[in-house]
């Protein structure tokens, strides 16, 4: 992970990091990108990206996008050790 | 987590919770994952073993299943083998209970044979004495109808014996007769003859005397003469022919009434020939001694009267002989008298 980290930081910066660090992003995607930010989910995690690494101020639309990420692997956590869970639960009982 | 100002620090400190959480449930599924592993190792182990013992299993199934099919085979040959035995013991079984019943059988037989076998003795002794006294009654029957017919035989050939002499006597007495005739009638043919060839040499002796005195009136007188010499000798010649004729005429009278006299008693004596030898033998047992002595005597009867008709037979051919000789001796004296 940290050597995908850091081959990221080594990477150039793209547009989106660029409008992101000057905080011109969001309203480059109400006004450009708002379609496409609700149809091409690639583009939307590099967006989202790009404002988690790159933005200085509070962002309430990343931090949703962060917690429904962590909810969804959460809930497959979930469904992957349910298994176990109810295994745990009838030895218990 | 890198420091970021989007997210708030309460929200990244959850994240770093759930981080740090997520190393440790990362460590305990690997080693899980790990524990998984060797559990499907082991299962698969197990599974190897399973599969190499439900193999040896088969195996082991399927050999017993053979080694069951061959015995179930042996087991059905013997049982089939066993079963052959008992049926031939019940064969067996069978056969002696038929062997015992045909022993029974055999014995009522041989008591039954026995039984019959004294039952035929019985019958044939009393047989035997029934033949017996049958044989006897029938010999002294027989014998007496033997004695009999020997009498009846003797009687009739007694009869017709002196029957058959009486004829012969006649027979011979007539041929004597006869004979004694022609002897004469020869005596007087011969005495004539005699003159005949006196006259004739007396005419000879007077051809001779007449001969010297020779002409033709005496040569015709003279073959006048020889006309009657050869008539008279033709006389003669007739005369010696009716001799013949009635010489032969007489040999065979003669000689016809002896052939069914011998024949007769030929025909007697080999009837009597068979019939006598057992007919003594009877009578001997039945009248003894005496009955010979009376067999004898007849016999010698018979014997001479046998020998008396050789007799007459004998002197039957002397006068044969003699009329034969008397009548040869004419001939020669004539043929002589022709000659000179």
């Amino acid at each position: 992970m940290d050597l995908l980290r850091r081959s990221k930081r080594l990477q150039p910066k793209t547009y989106l990091d660029v409008l992101a660090e000057q905080g011109w992003l969001d309203l480059y995607l109400d006004n450009y990108s708002k379609d496409r930010m609700q149809n091409d989910t690639e583009y939307k995690n590099r967006v989202y990206d790009a404002m988690y690494n790159y933005s200085k101020e509070l962002n309430e639309d990343v931090e949703i996008y962060f917690l429904e990420q962590f909810v969804e692997c959460l809930s497959y956590f979930n469904e992957y050790t349910k298994v176990c869970r109810i295994a745990t639960q009838s030895d218990q009982k | 987590m890198q420091d970021s100002n989007t997210i708030r620090p309460e929200i990244r400190g959850l994240f770093e919770v759930v981080k740090q959480q997520s190393k440790q449930y990362m460590e305990a599924f690997e080693q899980l994952e790990n524990q998984k592993l060797e559990y499907q190792h082991i299962i698969n182990d197990i599974n190897n073993l399973a599969d190499s013992l439900t193999l040896k299993i088969n195996h082991e199934i399927f050999s017993f299943k053979q080694k069951y099919e061959d015995l179930s085979k042996i087991l059905t040959i013997e049982t089939n083998k066993t079963l052959d035995k008992y049926k031939e013991i019940a064969d067996l079984a069978q056969l002696q209970t038929s062997y015992s019943k045909a022993l029974e059988s055999i014995t009522l037989i041989k008591g039954s044979i026995e039984k019959n076998t004294l039952q035929l003795q019985k019958e044939s002794e009393e047989y035997i004495r029934e033949f017996n006294f049958l044989k006897n009654n029938t010999n002294k029957e027989i014998n007496l109808i033997l004695s009999d017919k020997e009498e009846l035989i003797r009687r009739i050939s007694k009869e017709e014996i002196a029957i058959w002499s009486n004829e012969i006597n006649t027979q011979f007495k007539s041929a004597s007769t006869r004979l004694n005739k022609l002897e004469q009638s020869f005596s007087l043919s011969n005495s004539q003859l005699s003159n005949d060839f006196k006259r004739l040499y007396k005419d000879l002796d007077n051809i001779k005397s007449l001969v010297k005195n020779f002409n033709k009136k005496d040569i015709e007188e003279n073959k006048h003469r020889l006309d009657s010499v050869e008539q008279n000798l033709s006389k003669y010649d007739q005369s010696l022919a009716s001799l013949s004729s009635d010489f032969y005429h007489f040999k065979i009278k003669n000689e016809s009434p002896l052939a069914p006299i011998q024949s007769l008693e030929n025909e007697i004596k080999e009837t009597m020939k068979p019939v006598q030898s057992s007919v003594d033998n009877s009578i001997t047992a039945f009248f003894g001694k005496d009955y010979e002595d009376e067999h004898k005597k007849l016999l010698l009867r018979l014997n001479k009267t046998e020998s008396a008709l050789g007799e007459l037979q004998s002197k039957y051919n002397s006068a044969q002989l003699i009329a034969i000789g008397s009548i040869i001796i004419a001939i020669l004296s004539i043929a002589i008298a022709i000659a000179i």
